[in-house]
């Protein structure tokens, strides 16, 4: 069994966004106006955290890309009250939307934030229409989302590989946000075969988690910067 | 109290009439097309529906592809000439869709013949023997139906192989 994993080396991040974009693109997310957006209801799958480290006058602007965890044991599951959220046999922590209620007790719940809530009903420019992808599903207003690891290229690799009558390899999936990085800071691969590039850099000297001591054990790993 | 009597009476009887209409209604094809006829002729199902093996959808025939045959009239059907009426206007025919899924579900008509093997009649029963189009689907694609079908033939049963 795979355990899909990712990483993000901070030394090579430029902060380019080039992600979120793909992202966006991607999995049909739904854009928000600049009212909305100052209430904070806009919608990233990933999203770019800036903050600033060490003490004044040294201080470096850092950016950090923030995906889903897909932790092993997520906070958001144990207190959705309908089941909506769960984490499969893979370790991807999935949504089904027609179970969702939107009470956002999810949102509320991840230490990282990567739930977002659906304000409105979905809205497109005009000129966009047709460009929306096929293979994921318009998250109407009242449910929450958040980032899948674009699950939809998983079940297309695993088509192809079975058209081709051969095992899944973990180069055949890879998400968006990772195929787009133009700075090859991010790697995703299968945690559970210690030869792959993902187990090998999560074994690093620079590797880290967020908020490691909370137990939720995501499996997006960093490589810090400037060792 | 007699006029609550006759209140409840006019309500229930408006209520069956609703019941009655609903269960009765079926859309009607345009065409009435007979699927047994084509079978007999040697007309394979990927010659109309030409998608199934290779997408999510199976498709429809475009009128250019019924026109391959029936250009010269080749039977006394009234609807021949409705195709040919459609074709000379530039029109498709509107077919009625009749299975649905909804939006969040992903279904997939090459996964499931080209890949899993299964036969068209899963799903939509002897069709290649009917003599009239289907007026409603052949079988109610609940959550649960599927997943029967999942568990036993052991295909992948995760919320995450259909919910997108």
């Amino acid at each position: 069994m795979h355990k899909w994993g990712m990483v993000i080396d901070l030394d090579r991040c430029s902060g380019c966004q080039t992600c979120m974009a793909a992202c966006h693109a991607e999995n049909n997310i739904a854009i928000i106006g600049p009212e909305e957006s100052a209430m904070g209801r806009t919608i990233h799958w990933i999203e770019l955290l800036p903050y600033i480290e060490g003490e004044y006058p040294h201080i470096k602007a850092r950016l950090l890309p923030r995906p889903c965890m897909h932790c092993e044991h997520p906070a958001c599951i144990k207190v959705c009250p309908v089941g909506a959220t769960y984490v499969n046999e893979e370790g991807l922590v999935g949504i089904v939307y027609s179970r969702c209620i939107g009470c956002r007790y999810c949102t509320t719940a991840c230490p990282y934030t990567v739930r977002s809530f659906n304000w409105y009903e979905p809205r497109w420019p005009k000129e966009m229409k047709g460009s929306l992808n096929r293979d994921v599903s318009i998250r109407g207003k009242g449910v929450v989302e958040k980032c899948s690891f674009c699950h939809h290229r998983l079940l297309k690799a695993r088509e192809r590989a079975k058209a081709e009558k051969r095992e899944l390899l973990s180069e055949d999936y890879i998400p968006a946000c990772v195929q787009a990085c133009p700075s090859n800071a991010m790697y995703f691969g299968d945690l559970n075969d210690p030869f792959s590039t993902v187990s090998i850099l999560s074994r690093e000297r620079r590797a880290f988690k967020l908020l490691e001591d909370l137990g939720t054990e995501p499996k997006v790993i960093y490589l810090s910067e400037g060792m | 109290m007699k006029p609550f009597l006759i209140g409840l009476a006019i309500g229930t009887a408006i209520l069956l009439f609703f019941i009655n209409f609903g269960s009765s209604f079926r859309p009607e094809q345009p065409i009435s097309f007979n699927h047994k006829k084509h079978h007999e002729q040697g007309v394979e199902c990927a010659t109309c529906h030409s998608y199934f093996k290779e997408l999510t959808f199976s498709g429809m025939p475009k009128t250019a592809v019924c026109m391959e045959c029936h250009k010269d009239s080749i039977t006394k059907h009234p609807d021949e000439e409705k195709i040919k009426q459609f074709q000379k206007n530039g029109e498709e025919i509107p077919w009625k869709r009749l299975y649905q899924q909804p939006d969040d579900v992903f279904f997939s008509h090459r996964r499931h013949v080209a890949l899993a093997g299964m036969e068209c009649k899963s799903c939509h029963g002897d069709i290649g023997q009917s003599e009239k189009p289907p007026t409603k689907p052949w079988v109610k694609m609940t959550m649960k139906w599927c997943m029967d079908c999942h568990t036993k033939t052991k295909a992948n049963n995760d919320c995450l192989a259909c919910h997108v």
